[in-house]
Order: structure tokens, then sequence, then C-alpha cells
């Protein structure tokens, strides 16, 4: 019977087949990137995705918006002030948590970190009567240091990493930079792909009567989006609220049918939005500004009025009015940032410069909100605006939704209705707001420098790897063949290590496993390791150990082989399942690919080759018993 | 030459000692030398250039700002510009030592070069969970060698193998100075995977096998474990030689110095405690028979 036929070998070949079809993937396209780095090779391997180190990527430098301020003359029992007074007002104020890194009652000064751009001014007027903000002894400045702590910038890094990379099969990697900057970098992506990965880091206020009545942390789990029934180009996105969440909804909103909520995303509590007074005569029936409290105010179908909860002020687009200087003025020190509707071509440069120095910050903090989308088409007013107040959605409360509070029902489960131009836009937006609802940061980050790297190692290590891989298969070749002087268990040898192989890097275009350096170093490996379980068979088989063994049947000594091979098999896997379980990144995705080559080997190639060994050793010993 | 003569011809504590010196000799030296932490594990430095219409040769740049600093350093091409990895910290003459030798060897301005403090890839919570994940790997080991094996000795055997192997493959890392980096992580890992390997043979083949002398078993397993080792050398040494990647340098040299550890482990060490274990045993047996 000829051995092919066998179901063991006939798994194999297929296993062979399907993962050399999953690493060729030939209805996929070719990657560009890996082509210009690899050349041809990148026809055949569209389905892997490969490291920094083969194909380049991406760098991003992100920034931590955290400080560490001074406090100093806190007022009456100081840790009463602290804990009771000042770092209740600060988080309301600041929409942020305050980590306490110092207290000293005895002196009545006290450290503490926060986590968003803040000014003297700021701080002191929302303490005012409480404490105030120490001054430098030696240069009168005050003790605001741009800095964020070890264990916040860890818990950062470790959140991010979670959302990017899980599982470490991506090979994103996190390391700080200075004091209070990250490095991501990520291979295979441009930069706005690994930007989108990030996910922007999102804080949620949701207004209701013009003022802030649930937070991020009032939500409990947000679900998945899916395309509304009642409305077209609509999705909505259900969450969950917690009691406490729930029960204040329910006291605010109780026999207010009709009433707007509004919800912010990332609303710039520290910016002022200016915009050229031309596009007011664009703006739709429903939305105005009211140039009294400098911001934009929405009317809802029902006729119910609400503001947009950012300031905003209008000019010409020439030269900023007196109105705007004056008011510029005014907020100098409690505002710190300027979101600029329109780039250079529709504000003069003089207009620009004035702003930052009235305001009296830094011109890169005039950040420019281009009416272009992304795609190439142009916002309406009434989107670009919302667009710069961080405003995601409009929500109405429904009548039956007002009755039932009033009734005292607490309702839990609510919903975020998103319309966009198409449903799919719309999906993708809740998408994005739910990754932004799901998992929040402790402190601010912004983007600083998005850039594409190159690869590092380009065609000619490649050449070095493929030389390498086909001097270990030779090299292992004559090793089995001194050993046995059998020509064809050295081929066997070589081909299921060969088969073992492409098993591996399947797996590895299964699973979406990035193939770095060290990776590919492992598969190299793989040829080397998994030829010890193939010598331990075949050298019961041959041989069968012991003058006495030589009595037991062949498939007695193969499965004494095989007693070896689980019992190192099994040790291996319960190491690298613990290692999956507990291991960060980089560990995890080791863990796994090992778990499921071990898996593979165990399970397919190595009865495959027992069986082939055997057959081998049969047929000679029929030739020798016939002679 | 007979490969396994020392087994033929040694007594158990001849054949526990080699090992034994061999592995206090490395502790010694990863003690004096201690293994050096490649950036993975350390903060470093890193130049960032920006700006820059012309992008200099990234050759040229990495053997300048090398002859400057005495320091590793990688180059990265980056849209408008260049990052450059330094194997260290900057401190500030070295800082304005590089600026005013990109200002006069390529014509960049100071102002284009800024020099950050670069921290680990690996922070203190990863460590933390990398050691967790580390103990948890050998106490599952242990677990499956004990249910395989049914016998304490065994599993201390392997256990204390495996955990020798480790300590001797960081005292070569310190004496060769292979950085300890997350490849090399890696390749400590996969040893432990490997190590196994050759210790089950050898208590498979001594504990589970009727017939023979438990000296002969030991010779006959180790001919198998000594042709699995020759066969995982071939590509590591392959990979050592033949590519210049410092990640695979890295590995393929922990591995290499893993696996002729564990040859002395193996089949001094821990063959020399199976051997005695097996013959007290016998020597029960046939008390319990007579």
């Amino acid at each position: 019977m000829s051995v092919f036929r066998e179901r063991r070998i006939a798994l194999l070949l297929l296993t062979v087949f399907l993962c050399t079809m999953l690493v060729w993937s030939p209805w996929k396209a070719v990657d560009s990137k890996v082509e210009t780095a690899v050349g041809w090779p990148a026809q055949y391997t569209r389905g892997l995705r490969f490291g920094v180190d083969i194909i380049g990527g991406s760098r991003i430098i992100l920034a931590l918006e955290a400080s560490h301020v001074t406090f100093e003359n806190i007022q009456d029992n100081v840790e009463n002030t602290w804990w009771g007074k000042i770092i209740p007002r600060l988080e309301d104020n600041l929409y942020v948590s305050v980590n306490t890194i110092r207290l000293d009652p005895t002196t009545g000064t006290a450290v503490a970190e926060i986590g968003r751009p803040i000014t003297e001014n700021l701080i002191n007027t929302i303490i005012e009567g409480l404490g105030n903000v120490a001054l430098d002894p030696q240069t009168g400045k005050p003790m605001i240091e741009k800095k964020t702590s070890e264990t916040m910038r860890d818990e950062v890094i470790s959140i991010l990493g979670l959302r990017v990379d899980p599982t470490g099969l991506r090979g994103a990697q996190f390391r700080s930079l200075g004091a209070n900057l990250i490095l991501y970098e990520i291979p295979g992506l441009l930069p706005g792909e690994a930007e989108t990965l990030l996910g922007k880091p999102g804080r949620l206020e949701i207004f209701f009567e013009n003022e802030v009545l649930l937070r991020g942390e009032d939500i409990v789990s947000v679900n998945a989006p899916y395309p509304s029934r009642e409305r077209p180009q609509t999705a909505d996105l259900p969450f969950r609220l917690t009691d406490d969440g729930a029960e204040r909804f329910r006291d605010a909103a109780a026999n207010k049918p009709n009433y707007p909520t509004l919800i912010y995303v990332d609303r710039p509590t520290d910016a002022i939005i200016v915009f050229n007074n031309e596009i007011l005569d664009e703006l739709p029936t429903f939305l105005e500004y009211d140039p009294d409290e400098k911001m934009f105010k929405g009317t809802t179908d029902e006729g119910m009025g609400y503001s947009l909860g950012v300031p905003a002020i209008g000019t010409a687009k020439d030269e900023l009015s007196l109105q705007a200087q004056e008011f510029l003025e005014n907020q100098a020190g409690f505002k710190l940032k300027v979101r600029l509707l329109g780039d250079s071509s529709d504000f003069s440069s003089s207009i620009v410069e004035n702003l930052s120095a009235l305001l009296k910050i830094s011109p890169d903090s005039v950040e420019s909100i281009p009416r272009e989308t992304a795609e190439g088409t142009t916002k309406s007013a009434e989107e670009w605006i919302k667009e710069a107040c961080g405003l995601k959605s409009v929500v109405i409360i429904t009548p039956e939704l007002a009755a039932d509070f009033a009734a005292g029902k607490i309702s839990k489960d609510l919903r975020i209705t998103i319309t966009r131009l198409s449903v799919e836009d719309a999906m993708n937006e809740a998408r994005n707001l739910r990754l932004v609802l799901s998992e929040r940061l402790p402190v601010e980050i912004t983007i600083e420098s998005p850039t594409s790297i190159e690869a590092r190692l380009g065609a000619e290590f490649l050449k070095q790897v493929l030389i390498a891989g086909v001097a270990a298969l030779l090299g292992v070749w004559v090793l089995v063949y001194l050993r046995y002087r059998h020509l064809l268990i050295g081929l066997t040898i070589v081909g299921i290590m060969i088969c073992e192989l492409l098993i591996t890097l399947g797996a590895a275009s299964l699973i979406g496993w990035t193939i770095g350096l060290p990776e590919l170093g492992a598969l190299i490996i793989v040829i080397g390791t998994g030829i010890d379980h193939q010598i331990i068979i075949t050298d019961e088989v041959l041989r069968g150990g012991l003058p006495q063994a030589g009595k037991i049947s062949l498939s007695g000594r193969v499965s004494r082989a095989f007693a070896v091979i689980f019992a190192a098999a099994a040790t291996t896997i319960a190491a690298m399942i613990m290692l999956a379980l507990l291991g960060f990144g980089a560990m995890a995705g080791f863990a796994i690919i090992t778990i499921v080559g071990m898996l593979i080997a165990v399970l397919v190639t190595r009865p495959a080759y027992a069986r082939t060994v055997s057959a081998i050793v049969m047929r000679e010993q029929s030739k020798a018993a016939s002679t | 030459m007979e490969l396994a003569w020392p087994q033929q011809r040694l007594s158990n504590r001849q054949l526990v000692a080699i090992p034994l010196v061999i592995i206090a000799a490395l502790t010694i030296s990863m003690l004096v030398l201690s293994v050096p932490l490649s950036t993975d594990f350390r903060e470093s430095g890193l130049i960032r250039v920006r700006g820059l219409e012309n992008i200099p040769d990234a050759v040229a740049v990495e053997i300048a700002v090398e002859n400057l600093l005495n320091y590793n350093a990688d180059v990265d091409i980056v849209k408008n510009g260049l990052d450059i990895g330094t194997s260290n910290v900057l401190r500030e003459n070295e800082t304005l030592l590089v600026k005013s030798m990109f200002s006069s060897q390529f014509g960049i301005p100071e102002n284009s070069v800024t020099v950050e403090q670069r921290g680990a890839t690996i922070t203190s919570i990863y460590s933390e969970q990398a050691v967790k994940a580390m103990v948890g790997a050998f106490v599952a080991m242990g677990i499956i060698i004990f249910i395989a094996f049914r016998r304490r000795i065994t599993v201390g055997a392997i256990l204390l193998a495996v955990g020798l192997d480790m300590l001797g493959v960081f005292g070569c890392m310190a004496l060769f100075g292979v950085e300890l980096s997350l490849a090399s992580v890696a390749g400590l890992l996969m040893l432990i995977g490997y190590a196994v390997d050759t210790n089950i043979l050898l208590t498979t083949r001594v504990l589970k096998r009727v017939g023979g002398e438990p000296k002969e078993q030991v010779v006959d397993a180790m001919h198998t474990g000594l042709m699995m080792s020759g066969s995982t050398l071939i590509p590591l040494f392959a990979i050592n030689l033949l590519t210049t990647a410092p990640q695979l340098y890295q590995l393929t040299a922990v591995l290499i110095f893993g696996i002729i550890i564990d040859i002395f482990n193996t089949w001094f060490l821990n063959s020399a405690i199976i051997i005695r274990h097996a013959e007290r045993q016998r020597r029960k047996e046939y008390h319990v028979s007579i």
C-alpha cells in the first residue's frame, strides 16, 4: 500500500496545501510596501505581515498633557480641605482626575498631578479661598511643571498597548521619551492608519440644560452599534449607565419631553473657536450665533434651544474685530488654545499672530480645523462648527422616556443616535465613538509628530536569511545521513522540516502574526527543534534501543517514541500557556505561535513522519525476508 | 571515540561535578561581569533631526555619530528627517557636540536637531508581568512533568537542569557580551521547550523502559540526545554566522549557549541523578522479590 493513501499522510499534505495557500493568498492584493522592501517574494507572501525591520512602518510621538502643580497656603484643616474641597473642585472644573503626589499638612502644601494643560490663573480661580499655586522663591514663577509621573506614563503605555495590540501580534511598540513623551512604533502601516488604531483619547460629556450631567465614568459599557431601523443614514449606539448616573439622568430629565441632550467627546474646554464672519450666512435656520453669550446656539425640530458649550468669536478675514480683540484679551490665562475654522488661506497671517499674542499663547496652540474632510468633500458650516466644539450628537428625550422618568422609573440602557451622509459613515462614526468611550486614559494625549519610517534592513538581509535557511537544511541532511546512512530517511526528515516551516508560516498568516526579526529567527529554528522529535522516532524505529527491545513490535516502538514526544510537547505547551496568559504583548504573541506550532507538529507532522519511517523500515524488512 | 565514555567510566559523583563546576564558573562570570542590557531594558538616547529637504546618507550619519560619541547608533530614515537611536543617554556636552557636528559636517542647522532620553520598551509594569510569567511557566512545567512521571525526583531533576541551563546562559551572555533584549528573552523561552525535550527523553528511556542496566539506557538515550542537539545547532550556527541583524545574533547566541550547556546538565547532572534513583529502585525491587 502506498503511504500516500494513508490518512495521516493525507492530512499532512492537506494541511501543507492549506497553509501554502494562506501564505500565498493569491486573492489578496500585493502590498506595495512589502514589494519595494523585499522584491519578488512579495508576490508569494501576500498573506503575511512583516515587521518594521523588514518593511518599515510608522513612528508617532505622543505628548502626555500632564502637569505637576505645587499648592500652598491650604486653609483650615489641611487634609480635610485638600481631599474634601480642593480635589473635588479641581476634578469638577477640569474634567480630569487629579492625583495627589505629596501632601504635607504641617506646612499646608501639596503637589498634584493634573492630566491636562492648565495655567496658574485657571487653577487659582477654581480653588479661590482654599489655597493657591505656589510660586518658586527664586524665579517667582508659578510652580507648574510639565511632567508625567512614571506610574501614569506606564499606565498610559499599558492601556495604549492593550488598545492597539492586545495580543502582541501586530508588533507595536511603545516606549517613553523624555519627561512626557511616548514613542509609538508599528510596522507596515501608514501614519494615518497608525493613528486610527491608537483611537482618539476620548473624554465624554453629556450636557443637559447647558450643564454637564453625565461623564465618561458614569458609563458602564458601550455595545456594538447597529444601523437604525427608524431613520435612514443613521446608526444607533447603545450604552449603559451606572446606577448613580441613571438616577441623576432621571432626576434631571423627568417631565422634560423633547429637551435636547448634547453628547460631546473631547470638548475643547481650554479653547476658543475663531471663525470667519462669512460663514454665519451659510448657517441653517436651526443654528445661529449669539454675540452676547459668544456661543453658537441650536434649536431642535421641536423648537427647544441649546448652546454649543465652547466660546466662539467671529472676525473678518483680514483684521480682528474690536469685539474679538477685547474678548481674547479677557480670556488670556483662562483659555490656552484657539480652534481656527479654516487655514491660512481663510485668514490673513496677521490674524493668526494677533490671536496668539492677545491670548498670550504660543502660535503652535492655534489649531486649524480644515473644512475639507479626509475624503476631499466639503463640510457644511453646521458640521464644521460641531466638529470644532466636539459635539457628537444631539439626542432628544422622547416623550415616553420623560414620562417614564416622571413616574420614577430608572432607565439604565440608552442610545446615542448618529446621522451622517450614509449609513456606512454613520456606522464608522459610531464605531469610533464606541472605541473612544470604552477605554479612557487618565491623561490627555496629543499626537506630536506622525512620521513613516523606512525599512531598516533591505533585500540584502532577506538574501542572507534564505542562504542561512538553505545551509541549515543541507547541514541537517548531511548530519542525518552520516548517522543513519540512509538516503530516504534523510530526505523524509528534510521534507517534513520544510512542511513544518510552511505550516508555521500558515498559522502565522491565519492569526495575523507580524513577522519581525526575532520571529524570522524563530521560524528557521523551527527547522532545528522540530527535527528533535523526528530523531527520537527514527532512533526508536530503526534501532529499537536495546537488544531486548527488538522483540517489541514496530508499532509498539513508535508509540514509545510518542510517549516522549507527548510529554515534552505538553510541558512546553503548559509553559507557553502561562506566558500567553500572564505575559505582555511581545511575549504573548510568541507564546501563541509556539503553542499553535507545537499542536500542529504533534497532531499532524510527527504522526505522518512516524508512518513514513515505519513504511520505509517495513519495506526493507520484507525485502530482507524475501531474499 | 565513543561519545558516551564519561557516562560509562565515571562515577555518579564525578558526573555531577562536571556541570556544577561549569555552572559555578559561569555564575561567577555573570556576577562579576553582569549581563549587558539592551535598549529594550534600559534608557537610551534618541536624536531627532527634522525639517530636512535633502536627507543625508544614513550610513554616513551613523558612522559620524558613532565616531563622535563611541556609542552604537541606529539610523532610521523618516519623512523629511532622521531618527538616530543611540545606545546610551546623551549627556549635555555630548548633545552640544552632536549639534555642532551636524551643522559642520552635514550643514544641518542646530535647531532642527533635538536630543531626547528614550525609555525602556519594557516598563516596570511589563517586567513585573514577565517575571510572573516566567515563574508561572516553571510551575506549569513542573505540574506536567509530575503528571507524566509521578515521581518527585524527576520533577526536581528536570527543573534543576532547565534552571541551571538558564543560569549558565546568563553567564555566557555576560562572558561574551550578548545583550539581554526582547530577542534574547525569546531565545531563553525557546530554550525552556528545548531543554525539556532532552531531559524528558532521558527520564523516559531510563524509568519507563523495561530491560537493560540504567547506565546502558543512559548511554543509548545520549546517542539520540546528542544527535538532537547537533541537528538543532546546525540551523542556529547557520543564522548566527550568515546573517547580520543584531536581534538574530542575540536570539541564536542564547540558544547556542543554552543547548551546549544543556548537554552537560542533561547527560552529566540529570543522568547521574536518574541513574542513582533507578539503581536504588532496582535494589529495592530485588530486595522485595527475595
